[in-house]
């Protein structure tokens, strides 16, 4: 499984530009099934336009069933993963056809 | 204007800033204040992380770490004049009030504002309504639209439910206020008689409940 630990790819994780930069990374092996982890070590808290460009983007090129067995989200606090979640859960319900 | 109020935008930096001079002699920064600055939406960073933060950390004494969640909802309301508000310049002043256990705040732009922005999609709303809807979860598949629906929701929700704090926001003639509710943030919006000429954003953090914020920044196993 590839790694990739946010720190060493942005300077801060915070604006969709830095999420962007996430996304290009993962988004490849995301939607072709080779499993990724992302992980937030030494990172406390991001907001929502990074989220939306790091991950929410996915949803634009897979599915979510693929997102959420191919990418891991690891060191994270509890403010990144209530935030990851929430807006995962928003779209699905406000868009489920994705 | 009155006496009372330009002493206190001298007080607060104001005139330097635009005049780049004092209009009483006796004006000073208050020790409590963080003065006026403008700053470059796009860049909004440097003021952020080495000033505003800084000095908040120094007037609770509380630790970096602490505050790093009240850091991101801060950076939501930057966020959003620089992806929403057209204009690259913004405007911010903020203030320790010890004795209310109180710190104001206040984040502005001239643009479009966020009524004008709101009804390119929902054209029948009122500047009160479309606050509202500005600050209702939301989401886009376009991903040139940076962000959409999120900034605003995400900052009311963090500081009025775990701060306990209120976010005021005016724009336009529109009006919104939103505190603590029992299950979820208490929005109330109304249309003001007079506008203001683009988007300021008013965050009144409660000083005695940010220690608890340290919880939300510990290490917690990701699950679907």
């Amino acid at each position: 499984m590839v790694t990739i630990r946010i720190v060493d790819y942005v300077k801060q994780a915070s604006t969709y530009d830095d999420g962007q930069v996430i996304f290009d990374l993962i988004a490849n092996d995301v939607s072709n099934d080779f499993p990724v982890e992302v992980s937030f070590a030494g990172i406390q808290a991001v907001p929502s336009a990074f989220v939306n460009a790091a991950f929410l983007q996915l949803l634009e090129i897979t599915s979510v069933e693929k997102i959420r067995s191919n990418l891991k989200i690891t060191h994270s606090t509890k403010f990144i993963n209530e935030l990851i979640k929430r807006r995962f859960d928003f779209v699905t319900r406000a868009a489920p056809d994705f | 204007m009155n006496t009372e109020a330009n002493r206190y935008l001298d007080d607060a930096g104001f005139f330097i800033e635009y005049l780049k001079r004092k209009v009483f002699p006796t004006s000073s920064c208050r020790s409590t204040t963080m003065p006026l600055k403008l700053f470059q939406a796009d860049a909004y960073v440097p003021y952020l992380y080495r000033d505003l933060m800084p000095w908040i950390k120094s007037e609770v004494n509380l630790s970096n770490d602490t505050l790093e969640t009240i850091k991101t909802c801060l950076e939501e309301i930057f966020h959003n004049i620089e992806y929403h508000s057209g204009i690259k310049t913004g405007c911010t002043l903020s203030q320790h009030f010890p004795k209310e256990n109180r710190i104001s705040i206040a984040i502005s732009d001239f643009g479009i504002g966020i009524p004008t922005r709101v009804r390119t999609k929902m054209p029948n709303l009122t500047d009160a309504e479309a606050i509202r809807q500005a600050c209702k979860e939301g989401f886009t598949k376009k991903s040139n639209v940076l962000n959409r629906g999120a900034g605003l929701p995400n900052l009311i929700r963090y500081v009025t439910q775990r701060n306990s704090g209120t976010v005021l926001i005016h724009s336009g003639e529109g009006y919104l206020s939103a505190s603590r509710g029992p299950a979820s943030s208490n929005v109330t919006s109304r249309q003001m008689p007079w506008a203001y000429p683009g988007t300021i954003v008013n965050v009144l953090l409660r000083t005695d409940t940010l220690e608890r914020l340290e919880s939300d920044i510990q290490q917690e196993e990701f699950t679907w």
